[in-house]
C-alpha cells in the first residue's frame, strides 16, 4: 500500500521531506527522535551529528512526513565537511536527490541573536520555513521572554515553542510542517554571501529585531552553571577535577562490574556444561563447548563494563561536562598543533574509533582534519575494553592506592591516559612533518549543565549493551568458530602414552592454528609471548576482543577442565615449568593494544575520510605501519625496562 | 563421514562465509560515498 501523500494543494504524491537544520547543539536530534521515535545520539555539546540521518513519522490522519536531521552549522557560508552536507540538501544539489519541501529551523530561545543568523539565511533560500523556538523552557527560568507573535511578523515564518526534551509543542509543530509546505517562501532580505558588509547588515537587522522581541529579566550573573564552572574550568582544579572522575569511572568500570561479570561467567560455564552433556562426544560437542562457549562467552562476560563505562560517558555527556574537558584542554591541543574541535573526535574515540574520525568532518581546515584522523584510533575504543579488563583482572592485584582507587582502576586508567598521551605526541609530529601549518583558534560554546534525562542515558547505554551482544553474536561467533576449527584441524594421532593434557597440547600443535602459531612465534618471542599469544594477537586484527575469545578457545581446545579464562592463563606454564603469564607480560601486551591499530573498519573509513582512493590508501598506510611500530616497540620497551627494574 | 562431522563442517562453511562477506563489506565502504559508516558494529553505525 502506498503512503499517503502530503496535501493536495502541494501536488505531490509522496511524504512530505521536511530538512532539520539549525546551530550546533540546539537540540535538533533531540528534535528529531521526538519526531520520529528514532534514537538518534544526542550529546550536550556541538558536533554530535556530522552526518545526514533520514526518519519518518505519520500524522493521525495518515498524512506522512520524512525527515533528514542535518548537522548542525552557524552560517549557510561555512566551510567544515559536514557543513556542506547540509548546505548541499537546503540548496537541492543534494546527489541523492533528496529535495526538501519545508526547512525546519531549530532555534536556541536562549540565544536568539545568535541563532537568527543561520535561520534568516534560511529564510532567503525560497523554501517554506517553520522555525522551532526549543529550549523556550531554559530560556524562561533565565528570565528571558520572548514575543513570540511579533518574532512571527517580524520574520515572516512560523515560530512554534518547543521543549523537544520533554515532547512538548511537537503537535503544534507537525501541523505548522504542512501548512507551512502549502505557503509562499519567505520573501528574502539579504543576498547569501560571505561578505562583510553583508554580514554586518544582516547582524544589524537581527539586532534590530531582537530588540523588539526579547526581554530580559535583570538577573544574576552568577547562575548555578557558572559557579559549578568556577571548579570545574579552574586551571589547576579542572584538570585535577578531570583526573579524579575519570579515575572514579575506571575503578567504578571494575568495583561495580565484578559481581555481574562472575554471575554471568557461572551461567556461561554452567550452560556450555549443560550443553556439552547433552551432545555425543565428537567434533560438534566440541565445536559448541570449546568453539563457541569458550570464545562468545570469554567475551560475553565483559557486558557489565561496556554497560557501566558507556553509562558513565553518557552523564558526561548530557551533563555538558564533556564541552567543559574540550575546553581544558584547548590550550593543550593549541600547543601540539591541533584545533581545540579536534578534542570531539578524540573523546568519541574513546566509544569507537569509526565514529570518532567521521566526526573530524566538524574541522574545517583538512590538515588539522588529517592530523586528528591519524590520531583518533590511539584512543582506548570499547573493543580494548574486554582486554584491558581481562589482564588487569587477572594479573594486577587490587592493592588499594588511595580512598575510592585501587591499582586496578589505575592502571585501566593509565592506558587511557597512555593512548591519548600518545595521540598527542603524535599529533604534533605530524603537524611538524608531514601536515604542517598554521593552528587557528577555536570558538566553543559551553552549553548550560543539565541533569542527564533517565530515559534517554538508560536507552543509550542499552544501544550500546545491543551492539556489542551483536558483536558478539556476528563477527565474534564466527571467527571463534573459525577458530576452533583452526586449532582442531588436522587431528593428531592419538598416543595412549600420553595423558590427556599432553594429548590436548599436541593436538594443538598439530592443528592449522598451532603451525601457524610456531612459525610466527619469532616474530613475537622477543616481546616475551609464546605462540598462543601471537595467534591471538594476529586473529585481533579482525576485531579486537577477538583476543579474548581466541584465548578462550585454544584453551578450551587446549584444557581440559571448564575453568573460567582467567584461571586458566594463570596457571599456564612454559616447557621449563615458569609461567607463561606474567604481571609484566599482561602490561607489555596492554600497552600493544593501546598502539596497534587491530580494527579493519578503522582501516575503512581512515580510506574513506583522508580522501579515498589510492591517497586514501596512503594515509591509511601510514596509520597502520606507524601504530603498529609503535605497539611493537613500546610493548619491547616495557618488557626489556621492566626486566631491568628486577620484574620477571 | 559421521553425521555430527557434516555439522560442524558446514557450520565452519557458513562461519567463513560471513567473515568474508563482512571484509567485502567494510572494503567497499572505504571506496563508496561519504554518508553512512563502514559498519564496524562497534559504534552502531552498521
Amino acid at each position: 500500500m502506498n503512503a499517503p501523500a502530503a496535501p493536495a494543494c502541494l501536488g505531490l504524491d509522496r511524504p512530505l521531506r521536511v530538512a532539520i537544520i539549525g546551530n550546533p547543539n540546539t537540540g535538533k536530534t533531540t528534535l528529531f527522535n521526538a519526531l520520529t521515535g528514532l534514537r538518534q545520539r544526542v550529546g550536550n555539546f556541538a558536533g554530535v551529528t556530522v552526518e545526514r540521518v533520514e526518519g519518518a513519522f505519520t500524522l493521525g490522519d495518515g498524512r506522512r512526513v520524512t525527515i533528514l536531521d542535518l548537522p548542525g552549522s552557524y552560517s549557510l557560508t561555512a566551510g567544515s565537511p559536514d557543513e556542506q552536507i547540509a548546505l548541499e540538501v537546503l540548496l537541492r544539489r543534494d546527489r541523492s536527490h533528496w529535495d526538501p519541501d519545508v526547512v525546519l529551523v531549530v532555534v536556541d530561545a536562549v540565544h536568539l541573536d545568535r541563532n537568527l543568523f543561520l535561520a534568516s539565511q534560511v529564510c532567503e533560500l525560497g523554501l517554506p520555513v517553520v522555525i522551532a523556538l526549543n529550549q523556550i523552557d531554559v530560556a524562561e527560568s533565565q528570565g528571558i521572554a520572548i514575543d513570540i507573535p511579533e518574532l512571527i511578523h517580524e520574520l515572516g515564518v512560523p515560530v512554534i515553542p518547543t521543549v523537544a526534551s520533554r515532547g512538548e509543542g511537537l503537535d503544534p509543530l507537525r501541523n505548522a510542517l504542512f501548512s507551512a509546505a502549502a505557503l509562499p517562501a519567505p520573501t528574502p532580505r539579504f543576498a547569501i554571501d560571505a561578505s562583510a558588509e553583508t554580514s554586518l547588515a544582516r547582524h544589524k537587522w537581527i539586532g534590530e529585531v531582537v530588540s523588539r522581541t526579547v526581554t530580559r529579566r535583570a538577573r544574576s550573573l552568577d547562575t548555578p552553571s557558572d559557579r559549578v564552572d568556577a571548579i570545574a574550568l579552574h586551571r589547576v582544579g579542572g584538570p585535577l577535577l578531570f583526573l579524579v572522575i575519570m579515575a572514579l569511572v575506571f575503578q567504578a568500570v571494575f568495583s561495580w562490574a565484578a559481581p555481574l561479570q562472575d554471575a554471568i561467567e557461572s551461567l556461561v560455564l554452567a550452560i556450555g556444561s549443560r550443553v556439552g552433556d547433552v551432545l555425543p562426544e565428537g567434533d560438534l560437542q566440541s565445536l559448541v563447548v570449546d568453539g563457541v562457549f569458550a570464545g562468545v562467552g570469554s567475551v560475553l562476560v565483559f557486558l557489565p563494563q561496556i554497560a557501566i563505562l558507556f553509562g558513565f560517558i553518557g552523564i558526561l555527556e548530557q551533563s555538558g561536562y564533556m564541552a567543559r574537558a574540550a575546553f581544558l584542554m584547548d590550550g593543550l591541543m593549541r600547543r601540539v598543533g591541533l584545533h581545540g574541535k579536534s578534542f570531539i573526535p578524540m573523546l568519541s574515540g574513546y566509544a569507537c574509533a569509526v565514529p570518532g574520525i567521521m566526526a573530524t568532518r566538524t574541522i574545517e581546515d583538512p590538515k588539522d582534519r588529517l592530523a586528528t584522523i591519524m590520531v583518533v584510533p590511539l584512543m582506548s575504543c570499547s573493543a580494548r575494553l574486554p582486554v584491558y579488563t581481562l589482564l588487569i583482572g587477572t594479573f594486577i592485584p587490587a592493592l588499594p592506592l588511595i580512598p575510592g582507587l585501587d591499582l586496578q582502576g589505575a592502571t585501566m586508567l593509565l592506558m587511557y591516559l597512555l593512548g591519548t598521551v600518545t595521540a598527542l605526541a603524535i599529533a604534533a609530529l605530524f603537524r611538524k612533518t608531514l601536515l604542517r601549518g598554521p593552528v587557528r583558534p577555536m570558538i566553543l560554546e559551553l552549553p548550560p549543565y543539565r541533569w542527564p534525562a533517565p530515559k534517554s542515558l538508560m536507552v543509550s547505554v542499552w544501544q550500546r549493551c545491543q551492539v556489542f551482544l551483536r558483536r558478539a553474536g556476528t563477527v565474534i561467533l564466527s571467527l571463534s568458530i573459525l577458530l576452533w576449527a583452526l586449532a582442531t584441524y588436522p587431528r593428531a594421532a592419538q598416543d595412549p602414552t600420553r595423558t590427556a593434557e599432553q594429548q590436548q597440547e599436541a593436538q594443538l600443535a598439530h592443528s592449522v592454528l598451532g603451525r601457524f602459531g610456531q612459525a610466527i612465534e619469532p616474530a613475537v618471542a622477543p616481546l616475551g609471548y609464546d605462540w598462543k599469544i601471537g595467534v591471538s594477537i594476529v586473529a585481533s586484527f579482525a576485531a579486537r576482543e577477538v583476543f579474548v575469545s581466541t584465548m578462550g578457545t585454544i584453551y578450551g581446545v587446549g584444557g581440559e577442565d571448564d575453568a573460567a579464562l582467567a584461571d586458566r592463563l594463570r596457571a599456564e606454564t612454559d616447557a621449563s615449568g615458569a609461567p607463561v603469564y606474567t604481571p609484566l607480560i599482561a602490561v607489555g601486551l596492554m600497552v600493544f593494544y593501546v598502539y596497534a591499530l587491530m580494527c579493519m573498519s578503522t582501516i575503512a573509513v581512515t580510506v574513506r575520510e583522508a580522501g579515498g582512493g589510492r591517497i586514501g590508501w596512503r594515509w591509511a598506510t601510514i596509520q597502520f605501519v606507524y601504530m603498529l611500530a609503535l605497539a611493537y616497540g613500546a610493548a619491547w620497551l616495557v618488557l626489556v625496562i621492566g626486566r631491568a627494574l628486577g620484574f620477571s | 563421514m559421521r553425521l555430527d562431522t557434516v555439522i560442524t563442517l558446514a557450520i565452519v562453511a557458513v562461519a567463513l562465509g560471513t567473515v568474508i562477506r563482512r571484509l567485502v563489506k567494510q572494503m567497499r565502504a572505504a571506496r563508496t560515498s561519504p554518508a553512512g559508516g563502514p559498519g564496524c558494529g562497534n559504534c552502531g553505525d552498521g
